[in-house]
């Protein structure tokens, strides 16, 4: 488990602001929402793509290849079988297949919009530019923690884990449910040793003079730049672009008449 | 200035979220669908942490996982898993957690208590997530039933019974830990 994905370069998408990356992601993620067709969602994928090619962070794609890849084969096995047509042969159909690599297009357009995001913004950076969004800075202050906790808990329940079997206890052999019973009193410990660090914790933020005003400054200034606004602008007008083709029933419905292969909006019965 | 527990209450929040993020990525493999832990962690700091704390934590790890994060089942994220045929159960975290919450916390604790409350929230979650897997993918009721509740419910009377467990066994420690010193603010 590693949600750090942040690659420390210096390129043009780490310095945009961080708001700026979060509106951008949340438009890849409406336009992917928005269309059923393979050509468009391939389209948008080569897009993010070449994004995350900018701010040179593709090497993260190697880190999270296994979801990529089993979020693909399983779209692919599970529509090409459950999805119903009429040219079905057995239990397989070619349009279920089309299907699967259209889900697929779009569950992973969208899980490497969010990796290039969290490879090219520090954790700091997001909570303060939810901050910027309105978003209480308690909230935003948990969002940052909780991130920064799943390893201490993780290496917290692994340290009891080691413990316990250093006294003898065999968490290897039995069936299922012997394997959950054992598992499930070390639960406890863990939980209460990660219960027990709250006290600690806010009296070392109380130490600093957390909450002790509501005006908080910040090492952190947020800005937006003419790069944030050339960004942002090139979203929207992308945006304005999908939205006025999904929208204008003509052009889209002659778009999807040349490629009736790629397209599940309705528009037209499939077709290869 | 403010309360101090409210420092502390953000904290909790915090390690709440932290072991639901945790829970999504433990899956043990019943059969065809596995059981996730994310839905039991939450539930778990619903009863535990009182109900509107307990939505904090399922909204914090919703908002990470709308945020990019890798939080939700199997290491994904996005705005996919909130619109997709599983999102009902995801946004059914709220409801459920503040359910759970305020059933725990009514009266005296005990065991039947603690079931009842996570049972609740686990029902909600099938209330909601069902009809949305329905009408996302077109199918049948039966169907989506099949599909989206009965291969979870032996997993799920697992997860209720170990909550239900956990809870008892750590009842009143948390308040001892972190929320003794302002509980009026609860």
């Amino acid at each position: 488990m590693d949600m750090f994905l942040y690659v420390d370069n210096n390129s043009g998408l780490h310095r945009l602001d961080p708001r700026t990356k979060l509106i951008i992601m949340l438009m890849s993620f409406t336009v992917a929402v928005m269309f059923m067709n393979i050509i468009i969602l391939a389209l948008l994928m080569l897009l993010v793509i070449i994004y995350g090619g900018i701010g040179r962070v593709l090497g993260n794609l190697k880190r999270i290849r296994m979801v990529l890849i089993m979020i693909t084969l399983f779209s692919l096995a599970i529509w090409t079988i459950a999805r119903d047509s009429s040219d079905k042969v057995f239990i397989f159909s070619l349009e279920g297949l089309f299907y699967g690599i259209m889900i697929a297009l779009k569950t992973n357009t969208m899980i490497i919009a969010g990796m290039v995001f969290l490879s090219s913004t520090k954790i700091e950076e997001i909570s303060e530019g939810l901050v910027k969004f309105k978003i209480p800075y308690r909230g935003a202050f948990a969002f940052a923690t909780a991130i920064r906790l799943v390893p201490m808990i993780v290496a917290t329940s692994y340290t009891i884990i080691q413990a316990q079997k250093s006294r003898g206890l065999d968490l290897d052999s039995g069936n299922l449910l012997q394997k959950i019973k054992k598992y499930l009193p070390l639960m406890i410990p863990t939980i209460i040793s990660v219960i027990r660090s709250t006290n600690i914790f806010s009296m070392a933020l109380e130490s600093k003079g957390f909450g002790y005003s509501s005006k908080r400054t910040n090492y952190l200034f947020l800005i937006l730049k003419w790069k944030d606004y050339f960004m942002l602008g090139f979203g929207i007008l992308l945006l304005t672009a999908a939205i006025l083709l999904k929208t204008n029933t003509e052009v889209f419905g002659d778009f999807v008449s040349q490629f009736p292969w790629s397209d599940f909006s309705g528009k037209l019965q499939w077709s290869l | 200035m403010e309360k101090p527990v409210s420092v502390k209450k953000t904290i909790l929040i915090s390690i709440f979220t932290a072991l639901t993020v945790i829970g999504g990525y433990i899956a043990i493999p019943i059969g065809p669908v596995p059981i996730v832990l994310s839905n039991f962690m939450i539930l778990l700091s619903a009863v535990l942490l009182g109900g509107k704390m307990g939505s904090a934590v399922a909204l914090t790890y919703l908002i990470l996982g709308l945020s990019g994060l890798p939080v939700f089942a199997g290491g994904t994220s996005g705005l996919a898993h909130l619109t997709g045929p599983t999102g009902g159960y995801l946004l059914a975290y709220l409801p459920a957690a503040f359910t759970a919450g305020a059933i725990a916390n009514r009266g005296k604790h005990s065991l039947f208590k603690y079931f009842t409350a996570l049972s609740a929230g686990a029902l909600i979650i099938y209330i909601a997530g069902i009809p949305w897997l329905k009408f996302s993918l077109n199918m049948e009721w039966r169907k989506a039933i099949f599909a989206g509740m009965v291969p979870f419910l032996p997993g799920d009377l697992i997860k209720v019974t170990a909550g239900a467990l956990i809870a008892t066994k750590m009842d009143g420690l948390i308040d001892n830990f972190s929320l003794s010193d302002n509980s009026e603010d609860q």
